[in-house]
């Protein structure tokens, strides 16, 4: 076996697949080749074995079970029609608000949040719904289209996440805990994207005027509006409720979210067999897509640590004597500028086998670390030029909203995500607070 | 080049018919769980197989349906140069993607019928619960799963292959290209 | 400069065994002037526990350090090897049997058919049930949801208690929602590294096993036989420091808590209940008989052992 400094090693590595990625190798074939090289350059025969122990171990895994059952479900609520109930309510309950509807797709955004794990649903369905109400009520295009697209990205943070899954697979946390941290920072960004929604639309009440008086119900008519929230608070509670409050494991609880997103989809008539088949395809798809990047990863990572280069990261920080806390800065930063350029299961397969060691060595805890990582990943659902709201958004936004007005439109958001990160990197509680007060 | 375009329509239907079959697996793994929970709930006696069944068929489900969506272009590549460039240079990059991956998918798959051979020579079963079901049946399906993923690999190089040659052929899969190409296809939800 | 041999060493410990880890790298490299050097892996880092014997006879790592149960779905003598409920009652009595009644011959028959040489042994420590309210015998069980894996579940389900199985890291989690009301994992210091004395304080010693497992050493044969004299020595030698400084740890560890008394209430299981446990403990006893003729023979040497101590007629 050739001898080489673990700086070696990993500019090999990384620069191989770095150079695959470029040249538009799907991350799953990146991982595999330049692993597989480095394998069999550095380590012999016996080092391609590890593709299969990656494989088989990436399958034998009872907490990955809950992934395609979470993305099955926000399929599903994606199609179920939930989200015209609920624009329907919050049109009913706060349109009359100046900005009225803007916080209230904020809210939507919480709910389904709350009910799906990914990101997409929300988007993609206030996109098509929501937009063109709030357009034709003259809110401001940029207010509005911003505001969806950062109100989905809370699919992530707000448990339950597939993202947190993943982290949890690779950092071996209890996905029970990440999910309990999630929820108020969840909380907490909702909260700064409305208090904006609200000071912009108090400085200058064109951007969101209030719904014309015509239009506005009285009280009897908001109280029965509330019923649309009925079958979302039943989920909510059930999914959440069996996860976090500690019924059943987050695989169980994400089979009772599927079956309790069909039965909504059902009650509305939304189901028959071309959409399931759908569904089910697209959840096939998904799953097909994100196992080999797992496999891959994961081997990538093996043959990574197996050629002693697992230290680099931590060997850097020694030599250089960086403070604990400006290694979770150049971190963040790493994150930031990946999220321009990578999808977020590439991001968090490639650095978080990386990071944990030394997030873990430094004396954080990996929880509170998932919740700043999660974060950053909002924002790079909405950081150009690779972007999947803005790529969801250009797909369903109406002619009159410009690629322009969408990557603009984020920017704002991005400040206040990056606010909301900040909070949690200098309170800790945040994140921190509810799992240690369940748990 | 008639011929080559049959090749294609065969090779896409099979990775296509195997991804919408196991497409079905994910309402089983719901049902498992759900008996489970039930089981263990209602009738406080949990079962003994719902956690390995359930993890299996996740398995089996997502290793399998790598072909599915390599057919379908549903992994995850970064298009930021590859985009920029015309598409004699996008066949060349591809077929270098492509090619090298034949050899890795290749080698994968010989370790993997040796793997399921091992076990299917040891009868291995799981020592994990009481249940103790045989692991042969799900070591066979890694070989049978990366050998689907071989013959898509293969079918996406020789497109490759061709565009970079600057040979023209009739691609079965063109009207769907453009149709994703076009929308950036919303339902491949995040 | 002599020729440097560098070996990849896996255990399925985690990083509570650092130390001795770091210890046996730096006698290693001592010992040999530098020309024997041992990369070392954690549990899980390259390879998963249970596929420790097929890694090892394919060269994807040198040396295993691992427990037989894990991989009883592949060499049947693995789960004596671990230890049977009631198959010992202390560190001394286990290592007779394998050292000076023949155990190991036969243990390292079966592993060489596997393609792997069994190069050492090192001897754990308790392994009892931790619950979250309190139990005073068997029969407080049948109402609980337990988390226990291989023998020991086969012998609860003879109690028709409900074993449930969960991987080590959704323990707590488990514990503190009521997913399971109790678990067999190990003794009272791992059960403080998971912080399970956080949501269930109830330890009852089961007095069924003692070491509750045993472990067990492998290195690719190829790779062994092919080093010097001299190498193999100074290798053996660390692995049983390595080995020996883990079992004191466990030991000593496990001991201070007892003392200290604060994190855990500890109990012990009513003596009949024991013998019930124990009694049926043959059933599973001949079962691991009934699978070859190997393992046919080394149930008799524990079944005369335990004759000989008086807790089998
Ligand atoms: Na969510
Ligand atoms: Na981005």
């Amino acid at each position: 076996m050739a001898e080489l400094d673990p700086m070696t090693i990993t500019a090999i590595m990384f620069v191989s697949m770095l150079g695959l990625m470029a040249i538009g190798a799907p991350l799953a074939w990146a991982l595999m080749i330049s692993g597989m090289g480095s394998a069999y350059l550095m380590f012999g025969a016996g080092g391609l074995d590890l593709l299969l122990a990656s494989a088989y171990e990436t399958m034998d895994n009872f907490l990955l079970v809950a992934l395609p059952l979470f993305i099955f479900m926000g399929l599903v609520l994606e199609r179920s029609g939930i989200t015209d109930d609920l624009f329907e309510m919050i049109h009913k309950l706060v349109g009359g608000l100046p900005g009225g509807l803007g916080v209230g797709t904020v809210l939507i955004c919480a709910i389904i949040a709350a009910m799906a794990g990914v990101s997409g649903a929300a988007t993609v369905s206030l996109g098509i719904i929501a937009l063109p109400a709030m357009l034709k009520r003259s809110y401001d295009k940029r207010l509005v289209t911003g505001t969806i697209m950062a109100g989905g990205a809370l699919g992530f943070l707000i448990p339950p996440s597939v993202l947190m899954i993943i982290y949890a697979f690779l950092s071996r946390d209890s996905v029970g805990k990440l999910f309990a941290a999630g929820l108020i920072p969840g909380l907490m960004l909702a909260g700064i994207y409305i208090a904006y929604i609200l000071i912009r639309c108090r400085l200058n009440p064109e951007l969101g005027p209030p719904t014309p008086k015509a239009e506005r119900v009285n009280g009897m008519e908001k109280l029965k509006s509330l019923r649309h929230l009925i079958g979302p608070g039943l989920l909510v509670g059930v999914v959440l409720g069996g996860i976090v409050g500690g019924v059943t494991s987050p695989s169980e609880a994400s089979a009772i979210g599927a079956a309790g997103a069909l039965l909504i989809a059902a009650l509305r008539r939304q189901v028959d067999l071309a959409m399931l088949s759908s569904v089910l395809q697209t959840t096939a798809k998904l799953m097909g897509m994100l196992i080999w990047i797992a496999i891959a990863a994961v081997f990538f990572s093996k043959i990574y640590v197996g050629l002693g280069a697992g230290m680099m990261v931590q060997d850097l920080i020694d030599d250089y004597s960086l403070s604990p806390h400006a290694v979770i800065i150049a971190m963040l930063v790493s994150y930031f500028l990946l999220g321009m350029f990578l999808d977020d299961f590439a991001i968090i397969f490639i650095t978080v086998p990386l990071y944990i060691p030394v997030v873990r060595e430094l004396g954080f805890d990996t929880v509170w670390f998932a919740v700043l990582f999660i974060l950053s990943m909002q924002s790079a659902y909405l950081t150009p030029p690779f972007g999947y709201n803005l790529f969801y958004m250009r797909s369903v936004a109406p002619k009159e909203v410009s690629i322009v007005d969408i990557y603009m439109s984020a920017l704002p958001f991005v400040a206040l995500q990056i606010l909301g990160l900040a909070l949690v990197v200098i309170f800790p509680g945040i994140a921190l607070w509810l799992p240690s007060l369940l748990f | 080049m008639k011929r080559f375009t049959r090749y294609l329509v065969l090779q896409d239907g099979l990775s296509e018919f195997v991804g919408q079959v196991i497409s079905w697996i994910t309402l089983g793994l719901i049902g498992v769980l759900l008996i489970e929970i039930v089981a263990r709930y209602f009738l406080n006696a949990p079962t003994i197989w719902a956690h390995e069944l359930s993890t299996m068929l996740f398995g089996a489900f997502c290793i399998l349906a790598g072909s599915y969506a390599l057919r379908h272009h549903d992994h995850v590549r970064s298009e930021v140069i590859y985009a920029l460039m015309p598409p004699r240079v996008q066949g060349f990059f591809d077929t270098i993607v492509f090619g090298l991956g034949l050899v890795v998918l290749a080698v994968f798959f010989r370790l993997s019928v040796d793997f399921a051979a091992t076990s299917w020579a040891m009868n291995e079963f799981s020592a994990r619960s009481v249940w103790q079901p045989p692991l042969y049946p799900i070591k066979t399906v890694i070989p049978i799963a990366v050998g689907l993923l071989l013959l898509q690999n293969i079918a996406e190089f020789l497109r490759a292959l061709l565009r970079c040659l600057g040979i023209a052929f009739e691609d079965p899969r063109s009207e769907e290209d453009q149709h994703v190409a076009e929308t950036h296809a919303p339902e491949t939800l995040h | 400069s002599a020729e440097k041999v560098r070996l990849r060493f896996h255990t399925f410990y985690g990083t509570e065994m650092d130390a001795f880890a770091k210890k046996m790298r730096d006698t290693v490299k001592e010992a040999s002037g530098g020309t024997l050097r041992i990369q070392y892996f954690r549990g899980g880092e390259l390879v998963a526990s249970d596929q420790f014997v097929d890694a090892v006879a394919k060269g994807t790592i040198d040396i295993a350090y691992g427990v037989g149960s894990y991989w009883s779905g592949q060499v049947d003598i693995g789960n004596i090897e671990a230890g049977l409920p009631g198959a010992w009652t202390s560190a001394e009595e286990a290592r007779a049997l394998f050292e000076d009644k023949g155990l190991n011959t036969l243990i390292a028959e079966a592993y060489a058919e596997k393609g792997v040489t069994l190069v050492g042994r090192g001897y754990g420590s308790n392994y009892d049930i931790l619950t979250k309210t309190p139990i005073n015998g068997l029969d407080d069980l049948k109402t609980m949801k337990i988390r226990a894996t291989g023998q020991m579940a086969k012998v609860l389900k003879a109690f028709d208690i409900p074993t449930v199985y969960l991987p080590a890291q959704e323990l707590y989690i488990g514990l503190s929602t009521g997913v399971i009301d109790g678990a067999i994992y190990g003794g009272p210091v791992e059960y403080e590294q998971l912080k399970l004395h956080e949501t269930a304080t109830h330890y009852t010693f089961l007095n069924m096993l003692n070491p509750g497992w045993i472990e067990t050493v492998i290195a690719n044969p190829k790779v062994w036989d092919g080093l010097s004299e001299e190498h193999r020595e100074i290798l053996t030698k660390a692995i049983d420091q390595y080995a020996a400084d883990i079992h004191a740890w466990l030991e000593e560890g496990n001991q201070k808590i007892v003392d200290a008394g604060e994190i855990f209430e500890f109990s012990t299981i009513p003596a009949e209940d024991s013998a019930r446990l124990t009694a049926a403990a043959q059933t599973v006893w001949q079962e691991e008989a009934a699978k070859s003729e190997r393992n046919a023979k080394a149930i008799e040497i524990l079944v005369e052992n335990a004759k000989a101590k008086g807790r089998l007629k």
